[in-house]
């Protein structure tokens, strides 16, 4: 993409080695699960996207905050372009999970709370895409969707809540019953949720860029046509 | 399928779906630099001829 600042640049190329280092980690550093085996260590990359679609939802709720507080194009643009990653990194999650649930639980799929309530919020996320997408420049609609991005996001707590609260298969990796994981597994972990952090800022940045764009094209044909 | 084979197509498939994205995002991001070049390019233009038409009333 051209036009890219120095900051972007460096992020991108962090990015890059930090993919890099995650599949090394999740593949070579990672010690072997002893019950599951080498399946555990999609592991390393469904957990990298749960905590993307978190980031991202919860940047939503934020950002729908402040647009309709401040009526800004800014933070309506990152609400929108936010959701739309959270939605790619849900659906990563729902299929990397079920290519992990087919050998370990023996089925695809099946609605333990927690996949319930995932599945919901990834139901929520795409109608507020079509909501927000439908509403182009029109300002009303674009509040409506707003109003919708922050009550989807009370699904959030819900769907960390469920794994610890109601009794499912789904496992928890951090507190609650039966957490805990291997230290070299949580070293591998903190590498890849790094690396997704940066992944998601730099997707943010160039989705907004894009809308920035959308705005300044329209802003110019009807320049030109005046 | 054993175990190792579901590894890797979860791996395939989260790649594919994540390059999708990016390339998706990359083509968008130029075709909207070549349509903001274009419109520039217009917009120039057309004040151009216009400062040229004011020229010629004038003169």
């Amino acid at each position: 993409m051209n036009g890219l600042s120095k900051t972007m640049k460096l992020l991108m190329g962090l990015t890059f080695v930090g993919m890099i280092a995650s599949l090394y980690m999740a593949f070579i550093y990672a010690p072997t699960e002893m019950v599951m085996g080498n399946i555990q260590r999609i592991f390393y990359f469904h957990m990298g996207a749960v905590w993307v679609a978190t980031i991202a939802f919860t940047v939503v709720f934020i950002a729908s905050i402040q647009y309709l507080r401040k009526q800004t194009r800014f933070w309506d643009i990152m609400a929108y372009s936010s959701a739309e990653i959270g939605v790619l990194f849900t659906t990563l999650t729902i299929i990397t999970g079920s290519i992990w649930a087919k050998p370990v639980w023996g089925t695809w799929w099946t609605w333990d709370p927690q996949l319930t309530t995932t599945f919901i919020l990834w139901i929520l996320y795409i109608v507020y895409l079509i909501l927000r997408s439908s509403a182009g420049s029109d300002v009303k609609k674009a509040k409506f969707a707003a109003v919708f991005g922050i009550i989807a996001f009370l699904d959030l707590p819900l769907v960390y809540a469920s794994a610890r609260l109601m009794r499912g298969i789904s496992p928890v990796v951090f507190g609650g019953r039966g957490g805990g994981i291997a230290p070299q597994m949580m070293v591998a972990l903190l590498v890849c949720l790094i690396t997704f952090t940066l992944l998601y800022i730099v997707l943010l940045k160039q989705r907004m860029d894009i809308e920035e764009m959308k705005d300044e094209v329209t802003r110019m044909k009807l320049e030109e046509a005046l | 399928m054993d175990n190792l084979s579901y590894l890797f197509w979860a791996h395939v498939i989260f790649w594919i779906l994540l390059f999708l994205y990016i390339f998706n995002l990359v083509g968008k991001n130029k075709k909207l630099q070549k349509e903001l070049e274009a419109l520039k390019n217009s917009i120039n233009k057309t004040k151009e001829e216009k400062l040229t038409w004011q020229k010629q009333g004038v003169n």
